[in-house]
């Protein structure tokens, strides 16, 4: 890292300053008014006296875009963030004048919400090591003095005073350097190529004709340093021989063209540029070209014809620019950061610069990062760092807690990378063999709310739009896969599609003129390569997980839901009072209003627009209180088909099991439930425990499903009450659904596993459950009270285990996991809960012995660190060798992991999977003909709502083959339910979300009452009307008319 | 060379110890019921039988093609099973018990190995060696990687 500031001693003769105050000019922050900062600061500084103490220099740009305006303070090495002008008076008072830093401005680590005031303490700029970028937000850019103050022009006095131009070559080409445009072909070669050519005049070309959306590297290095440029290119007309050289810059980079224009103008008048300079007899002049914004002329002949005023069109290669360039002479074309990076490799030698980074890619990368990430700016990193660790400790990770999803590098002519290849090493061959490309430095980052088919069409219509229509691939192909990604986007595509993709992309690949028609496909190809589920899901299916596709998405809330709850319509409902309506609306996807009321995820909230506004509506606990208001009448599920002969068995009584036996008696069918446990309910019974699902709601829905019909048997085992053979040949069930979930614990696998004081997490939750369900059939409460009890494991049952033993008197609770806290999959409200209750945690701790006699009484722990990404982005654990401590306890509960119990299968024909779970085809179908399965035992452990959903599924899935005898994909669908909006939503626009009241913490140990105690009418109600009804937009966007208000208000 | 007398012997041993392992393997995908699950331990099995005619390549005197075949990738120890207990692969065992079981075999084969390369003298030898412990490895991590994505669901 480049520590080295402003130090006035570089400049003896000037006045000595106590302090430098630097605010960041670059385009980020002066759009957050940063001058206005500078203003008042300046002001503020003149009104205390302390003008001849402190000097206020207004940089170029720091880099660290998201929290500008930034403002530095030396000789501290402070940073600052989003200072607003009403913060002036404070960091002079506090800081300038006392000492101390401002806490509330100081950077807040995003996962620890730890201040870290100091520069070099900040991640964002710990692993950047800064050469093109080592003076932008540094020094002042009109100022020629503060650039020279830092080695500035000493490698051209290096090149003119002992240099030969053979020696600048051998020193370009001995670095290694390849050109940071986007190519990567070695710059010293090129320069080499360009002396050879015995044709004059030559010229020196600089392309900061940057075009590409979210890419702002040359200009900041334009703004903040333009100086390093200008060296740069005259160290290459040296070399090259060039007397002339032209900076294409584009007009929409005032402020760039502005600077390099005065920049210019101090360096003729140092003797920097011009004739004889340095007085060694060398002469080079420059010139701004300013580009009219045509993408296109990004490409080196395009941008020479636009020198020469012509069209910006390329022109076949070869002949390259070093042969026949501008006016057909010798020309050296290279990007402002290739520029940027010369001197300081002339002035510290080629193997400085060979030793950062990999020995074919060595020194430094420059990235703008964008997109959905913490820390949006420009860095500057070392070639060969992980790309997980530009995204995740140079870029801060992703907001909201959101899951990485993919990266595009390379611009729009680049590619995208999933998380898989997060370990991926950046520089230029090994992301080309990734499957993107290194490209001139645009890095956009994207998160689980970004359609993949949208995102690669994003890029192709930008592309499209700058093709300049010279050659027939890119000006016809491009347009045509726009179209054929247009269709699949709006639900109109095949898979044929896909081929015709792939086929044209290769042709453009192969014949058009330019790297703009040669590299359009790049974004789709790699979409394809690492997201095709997506692109097919969009086919088949007709649908988009990520809810960005405006015609196949009504609202995101509706099609973030699994079960494909239509929420916005039961909040329209509620704002109105009408309970029993919504509830009914609910109930079409999901019957178990009142337990997911209580304990869903709430995927719709974590996709809800209001929520990219403010917060999104609290859509799980207004669902609860209308489901609420129905327990006095309950429902009788409507029958939607004539009753029929035949008879269906499900075995296994949770929300899957229960929603397909409810779907198939709606449909007429005889259904049998047929449940292990004596109490039907599965996890909602036996996993989660009654302070977050009670038992009231909870057997309420399940009576409902009985009141359509379904029979359900308790203490039924498969494997041991009845067999397969049984329901088919005994009974004459005509189809089977095993929906048996996943009960069974996994095994920790360390030694001391068996001694009496470990049970299980699922074994311990279920024993308690069975008891506080009223079914504890001679079972007795596992012994807790006045324990010291650890719970292994990160999820939902783990949290479970460790509140539920906490309730039962345990005197310590330890929750041990092998991540860190964010890598938790347990619900963040949850783990928030356990920490007040008071349960004790040990992050990146992992068991590796459990020590006691016979019984319990300690674990011996391994402490972990982070080694490198795994396949689903997170960081992977690695045991850090005798790094060991002990935990005293008498009970251990692991809870790692579930699988379904798959003994009872021998010889039934049925299959699993390896990992236990059965092999199903896309009707829900296991091998064996009229055996369906559903729920956990085909997902894996999920959710009550998506077990919820493949009930619904599976039961359309076994009718359909009842009726036909055939497999078909199933689709559960439910008529669309447009509800008037009888409200001013404007009236809700500062409307905030709620806080839910909860059992104060005093009275919960020691019971097992509901902690979330929901709200009351009134909250309900205005709550609901902070909905943004997305689903009404749709109905504007598909030019469908909406629903005529004919319902007053209750 | 301790324990061992000459090259051959090493050879040998290793040969040896090759031939159980698929011999293991194969036993254990007989017994195991899971269908994938025993697909997965046959190809297991396949893999040591490699590595046998690997080492006889070197026995008949191919040093050269035999490293030829190797890869040359690094490789991490993710030593994520090392302090897990393994017993004998039961008819009910699982893919997780498979997946440690086989991890705690390939992690054997590698310190095997790695012995063996320190202990030789010749330089082709010892690359030999060397390769066979980087793939015993690979084999481990990818056994480890499998384990963690499959068992360690909450963890």
């Amino acid at each position: 890292m480049d520590e080295v500031v402003l130090t006035n001693d570089s400049q003896p003769s000037e006045h000595r300053f106590r302090a430098d105050v630097l605010i960041c000019g670059g385009t980020g922050c002066h759009s957050s008014n940063s001058h206005e900062v500078l203003l008042a600061l300046e002001s503020e500084v003149a009104r205390r006296g302390l003008s001849d103490e402190v000097r206020v220099v207004h940089t170029g740009c720091r880099g660290f875009c998201s929290m500008g305006p930034v403002m530095m303070v030396y000789p501290e090495g402070i940073l600052y963030c989003q200072v607003q002008s009403s913060d002036v008076p404070e960091v002079v008072e506090e800081t300038l004048l006392k000492g101390r830093t401002v806490k509330r401005l100081a950077y807040q680590e995003p996962t620890q919400h730890q201040a870290l005031p100091l520069y070099h303490d900040i991640p964002f700029y710990g692993k950047q090591i800064r050469i093109a970028l080592r003076n932008c937000g540094l020094i002042d850019p009109e100022s020629i003095d503060e650039y020279i103050a830092r080695d500035g022009y000493a490698a051209l006095g290096k090149v003119l005073s002992s240099m030969t131009p053979e020696d600048v070559l051998r020193e370009m080409k001995d670095s290694g350097l390849r050109g940071r445009g986007g190519a990567g072909f070695l710059t010293g070669l090129k320069w080499e190529f360009a002396r050879r050519s015995q044709s004059f005049p030559k010229y020196v070309i600089c392309n900061a004709d940057e075009g590409d959306p979210g890419a702002f590297m040359d200009r900041s290095i334009l703004e903040g340093d333009p100086h390093s440029v200008m060296e740069g290119m005259t160290i290459a007309a040296y070399a090259i021989g060039a007397a002339e050289g032209y900076i294409y810059c584009r007009a929409e980079y005032p402020l760039a063209i502005a600077r390099l224009k005065t920049a210019i103008a101090q360096a003729h008048e140092y003797g920097l540029l011009g004739e004889n300079i340095l007085g060694s007899g060398f002469n080079f002049d420059l010139k701004v070209k300013e580009g009219a914004g045509a993408f296109v002329c990004g490409e080196e002949t395009a941008l020479m014809a636009s020198i020469e005023g012509k069209r910006g069109e390329p022109r076949p290669r070869p002949p390259f620019p070093a042969v026949a360039g501008l006016w057909a002479k010798p020309s050296n074309v290279n990007n402002v950061k290739s520029y940027a990076m010369s001197p300081q490799i002339i002035l510290k030698g080629a193997p400085w610069f060979k030793a950062i980074g990999p020995e074919k890619s060595p020194g430094t990368a420059i990235f703008a990062l964008t997109g959905k990430i913490n820390n949006t700016g420009l860095i500057e990193v070392p070639m060969g760092i992980p790309l997980g660790e530009i995204i995740f400790d140079v870029g801060g990770g992703i907001p909201k807690g959101k899951t990485f999803k993919a990266v595009q590098t390379g611009g729009p002519l680049g590619g995208c990378l999933p998380a898989a290849a997060l370990n991926t090493p950046v520089d230029f061959d090994a992301l080309t063999a990734a499957g993107a490309t290194m490209g001139s430095g645009g890095m956009i980052v994207v998160d689980e709310d970004t359609c993949m088919v949208e995102f690669a069409k994003y890029f192709l219509e930008f592309a499209t739009a700058e093709s300049c229509g010279k050659c027939v691939p890119c000006r016809i192909g491009g347009i045509r896969l726009l179209e054929t990604l247009t269709k699949i986007t709006e639900g109109k595509g095949t898979r044929d599609d896909l081929e015709v993709i792939k086929y044209i992309s290769k042709n453009m690949r192969e014949s058009a003129l330019c790297s703009l028609g040669q590299l359009t496909p790049g974004p789709v190809m790699s979409g394809l390569r690492f997201f095709e589920k997506e692109f097919i899901e969009h086919i088949d299916d007709k649908t988009c997980t990520a809810g960005q596709c405006k015609s196949l998405v009504r609202a995101k809330c509706i099609n973030a839901c699994p079960a494909g709850v239509e929420s916005p319509a039961y909040l329209a409902l509620v704002a109105q009072g009408r309970y029993a309506e919504g509830l009914e609306i609910h109930r079409q996807r999901n019957p178990f209003a009142l337990a997911c009321g209580r304990v869903c995820p709430a995927f719709c909230e974590q996709r809800c627009r209001r929520g990219e506004i403010d917060e999104p509506i609290s859509i799980r606990l207004v669902k609860r209180f209308m489901a609420d208001q129905e327990i006095e009448r309950p429902w009788t599920p409507a029958r939607i088909e004539g009753p029929k002969l035949a008879k269906v068995a499900v075995v296994g009584a949770g929300p899957a099991g229960l929603t397909a036996a409810l779907r198939l008696a709606q449909r007429g069918y005889r259904v049998t439930v047929l449940e292990k446990l004596p109490v039907a309910g599965g996890m909602m019974a036996v996993g989660i425990p009654e302070y977050r699902l009670p038992k009231g709601p909870l057997f309420a829905e399940i009576e409902n499903i009985e009141r359509a019909g379904v029979e359900i048997r308790c203490n039924q085992s498969l494997g041991d009450d009845f067999t397969m053979e049984d329901l088919f040949d005994r009974d004459g069930y005509r189809a089977v659904i095993l929906a048996i979930g996943a009960h069974k614990s996994r095994k920790l696998g360390i030694p001391g596993e068996e001694k009496a004081g470990v049970l299980h997490g699922t074994d311990f939750l279920r024993q308690v459950g069975l008891i506080n369900r009223g079914a504890a059939g001679g079972r007795r409460m596992p012994e807790v009270a006045g324990k010291r009890v650890a719970v292994v494991g990160g999820g939902n049952v783990a949290l479970d285990a460790a509140r539920t033993a906490w309730r039962m008197g345990a005197k310590e609770v330890h929750v041990i996991y092998r991540r860190q806290r964010e890598a938790m999959p347990a619900y963040a409200e949850e783990v928030k809960a356990a920490y007040d209750e008071g349960v004790q945690f040990h992050f990146l701790a992992n068991p590796v012995k459990v020590l006691g006699d016979d019984a319990v009484t300690g674990v011996l722990v391994q402490r972990q660190r982070l080694g490198e990404f795994d396949s689903g982005g997170r960081r992977r654990p690695i045991p850090v060798e005798g790094d060991e401590f002990t935990i005293d306890l008498d009970l251990i509960i692991p809870a790692i992991g579930q699988t379904t119990d798959t003994a009872w299968m021998k010889n039934t024909g049925i299959e699993a999977s390896r990992a236990s779970t059965f092999v199903v085809n896309e009707a829900l179908g296991t091998s064996r003909p009229g055996v369906f399965a559903a729920g956990d035992a085909v997902s894996g452990p999920a959710t009550v709502v998506e077990a919820v959903a493949q009930g619904n599924l599976v039961a359309v899935a076994v009718d359909h083959w009842l009726k036909t005898g055939e497999y078909a994909r199933p689709r559960y669908e439910t008529p669309r339910p447009d509800i008037a909006q009888l409200y001013d939503l404007d009236a809700y626009a500062n409307a905030q979300r709620p806080h839910v009241p909860e059992l104060e913490l005093v009275v919960r140990q020691g019971t097992f009452r509901e902690v979330e105690l929901g709200f009351d009418e009134h909250t309900v109600r205005e709550e609901a009307k902070r909905c943004l009804r997305c689903d009404l937009e749709w109905l504007d966007y598909m030019k469908i008319a909406r629903p005529q208000a004919v319902t007053e208000e209750a | 060379m301790e324990g061992y007398n000459s090259i051959e012997a090493v050879l040998e041993r290793a040969i040896q110890l090759e031939v159980e392992a698929a011999a293991l393997y194969t036993k254990a995908a007989a017994t195991v019921q899971n269908e994938p699950v025993r697909k997965r331990l046959e190809e297991m099995a396949i893999q040591e039988q490699h590595h046998k005619s690997k080492l006889e390549d070197v026995r008949a005197g191919n040093v050269r093609w035999a490293i030829r075949r190797s890869k040359a990738e690094p490789v991490t120890d993710l030593r994520l099973s090392d302090h897990l207990v393994s017993g004998e692969l039961a008819p009910d065992a699982d893919y997780q018990d498979v997946l440690l079981f086989a991890a705690q075999r390939e992690k054997t084969a590698h310190e095997f190995y790695k012995a063996m390369a320190e202990m030789v003298e010749d330089k082709l030898t010892q690359s030999l060696f060397e390769m066979l412990a980087d793939e015993e490895l690979r084999h481990k991590y990818v056994l480890e990687k499998t384990y963690e994505e499959v068992v360690y669901k909450d963890f």
